[in-house]
């Protein structure tokens, strides 16, 4: 009688795991419906608007809005400003022929840099590629003007802050169109 | 009387579950981890490889026009037939792509109002961060393939501009995913 009381308190109970079961099959499809397996992102961008009584050009000293042209053998970098002397402007235009490997994305990303840091509160940049550039290259010429890395976090990952963020579209009207002398875009 | 005491009961077989208990918290995990918790729904096109970009802006509730081998489309709405997904020259003398344009126009009513109406719109390069932007303003997002010529890609910004959209977001995919 006593072996039979003391064999029945020392077998371990088995928890009942049917309950949890049954709330991760319902959990499960729930989450796999709203799972993001890639990641989509954007650029924001925006085309040039005519806005009477302003400049494009800024007036500060320390503002320039930068101007890239891609052209299907050449990567060109120029700068506006209505408040730096011309001479400045022209010190910082750089040209970069484009090469098998395509455009040289470093030393603009370099050129870019010394800009920013000569003129801080510049963020402007008006790119005008040429007609058959690819919307991949594009993109990749974006990401080398965006944003730079300005060290390394805790976790591994690099802190990147602020280039030339505000992409603003442009394009050369071609030369045969009457309209050539107006402004592009 | 005695025989019977010693006769066992027969238990039911019971299931082991714990290993497949340690397999639903793995995926749990993984699943709540990857949870996209945002309600607006962004249907990628499957022809459509969109670019890799480092770009860390999110994706945030706009009208949508995407180009496809032979369609464009606003939403889930084919404006236009293309072929081998170039637009025709007319398109390109226009300066602009009428039927997009058109649908365009209807969406801007139906969601922000009268296009015409400038008041409070912020115009030129400025751009607003994304923490700010409440989806209440006027943008579309593009769904355009890595190969899209430039030209097709601002003649549909063009089009969007003539509706009466003036910011844009080109919609990329993140590296790793």
């Amino acid at each position: 009688m006593f072996d039979r009381w003391r064999k029945q308190v020392d077998e371990p109970q088995e928890l009942d795991l049917i309950p949890v079961m049954n709330l991760f099959i319902v959990l499960i499809p729930f989450l796999l419906m709203g799972a993001a397996f890639f990641q989509i992102g954007v650029i924001p961008a925006s085309l040039p608007t005519h806005t009477p009584a302003t400049s494009d050009s800024p007036s500060d000293t320390d503002l320039v809005t930068v101007n890239l042209v891609l052209k299907a053998d050449a990567l060109q970098l120029t700068a506006t400003s209505s408040g730096v002397a011309p001479e400045a402007l022209q010190e910082i235009a750089a040209s970069w022929p484009r090469t098998a490997q395509g455009y040289d994305l470093e030393a603009f990303h370099s050129q870019l840099m010394r800009i920013k840091r000569l003129y801080p509160r510049s963020n402007t940049m008006i790119v005008l590629p040429h007609d058959e550039l690819e919307y991949e290259d594009l993109v990749g010429v974006l990401d080398s003007a965006r944003e730079r890395q300005v060290g390394v976090r805790p976790d591994g990952e690099p802190d990147m802050a602020e280039l030339f963020p505000v992409v603003v579209f442009s394009r050369f009207i071609p030369a045969e169109e009457p309209a050539a002398e107006e402004e592009a875009g | 009387m005695m025989r019977a005491r010693f006769i066992k009961k027969k238990k039911a077989p019971g299931l082991m579950l714990t290993s497949l208990l340690d397999m639903f918290t793995i995926i749990l995990i993984f699943l709540i981890v990857s949870f996209n918790a945002e309600s607006y729904e962004f249907r990628l096109e499957e022809s459509i490889t969109l670019p890799e970009s480092s770009s860390r802006a999110k994706l945030k509730p706009a009208v949508n026009v995407s180009i496809t081998d032979n369609q464009l489309k606003v939403g889930d709405r084919a404006v236009l037939t293309l072929e081998e997904g170039a637009f025709a020259e007319a398109h390109h003398e226009a300066g602009s792509i009428e039927p997009l344009v058109e649908r365009l126009r209807e969406v801007y009513i139906q969601r922000y109002g009268d296009p015409d109406d400038v008041s409070g719109r912020v115009v030129g390069a400025e751009q607003e961060s994304d923490e700010e932007y409440d989806g209440q303003e006027p943008i579309v997002v593009v769904q355009a393939d890595q190969e899209l010529e430039y030209r097709s890609l601002y003649l549909i910004l063009r089009s969007a501009a003539t509706a009466g959209f003036f910011k844009y977001r080109l919609a990329i995919m993140r590296p790793g995913a």
